[in-house]
């Protein structure tokens, strides 16, 4: 791969895998198929924004909790935690262009429904049911128990790891499964 | 197509790269975790929509990432 071709597929995947629009022409989908083996390079990158933001806002967040200790009591090193647990996966939500929790919710909406016709129905939708709400918001709350509990020393590196472990699983269901629908992903991995 | 699927073989030495050095055997667990986790999800989106589709890629990408997070939050506590 010369050095141009390397940087549009580099350019590709984070355009794909991001909200960040350096997609260097219409086919970043096609090349984000072709080299999708290297979305755990992408999600390395997404981890090391998301632990950057994790930083940052804790120190901005503590600053300011400190600021208010002075004036009125509060439990500084838990409303820190909360706060930049939830704004990271928030971060992360906003980053991905929520396009994983849409899948969570889709996935939701169609568990539990008779007929497979119904079912990609039901994902295909513009509609939010409560099974679609529930198991979004229960996945992302896991998430955010993780980040929450994690230990402080560690939270820089697990932040990028966890970002590797979900592209490599996106790899591993599309090395493993067949595709449902003609589209970018049939014969292309 | 089988070449293709061989070249994904590349992901998995990625990610080992990156997650060993910075978690040690912390890292080479959640890399395992991971791929039983994306296989669990291929059985799940055959169960639910005969296949594999993108909603499931990207389920699969938040379930993997909130699952690491706790387990990595539990082991490294030890």
């Amino acid at each position: 791969m010369s050095k141009s071709n390397a940087i549009k597929t580099f350019r590709d995947l984070l355009a794909f895998l991001t909200i960040i629009p350096v997609g260097s022409g219409e086919d970043f989908v096609a090349t984000s198929a072709e080299y999708m083996y290297l979305f755990p390079l992408i999600g390395g990158l997404i981890g090391l924004f998301a632990a950057g933001y994790f930083l940052l806002s804790g120190f901005i967040i503590s600053s300011v909790l400190g600021f208010v200790n002075l004036l009125v009591q509060v439990p500084t090193d838990f409303l820190l935690m909360l706060a930049v647990s939830v704004t990271t996966v928030a971060f992360l939500l906003v980053l991905t262009g929520l396009q994983h929790f849409d899948g969570l919710v889709d996935l939701g909406n169609a568990i539990g429904l008779g007929k497979l016709e119904e079912r990609r129905e039901a994902a295909h939708a513009w509609v939010v049911t409560y099974k679609g709400g529930f198991l979004a918001i229960f996945v992302e709350f896991i998430a955010f128990l993780g980040l929450f509990f994690i230990n402080a020393n560690f939270a820089f590196r697990v932040i990028i790891v966890a970002e590797v472990a979900a592209k490599l699983g996106m790899v591993t269901i599309m090395a493993a499964g067949e595709p449902t629908s003609k589209g970018w992903v049939r014969g292309s991995w | 197509m089988k070449a293709k699927r061989k070249r994904n073989v590349i992901a998995y030495v990625i990610a080992f790269v990156i997650a060993v050095p910075l978690l040690g055997w912390a890292g080479l667990l959640v890399v395992g975790v991971s791929m039983l986790l994306g296989l669990l999800m291929e059985r799940v989106g055959k169960s639910v929509f005969g296949g594999v589709s993108g909603d499931m890629i990207g389920a699969t990408n938040e379930s993997v990432r909130a699952v690491t997070l706790v387990l990595l939050a539990g082991v490294l506590a030890l």
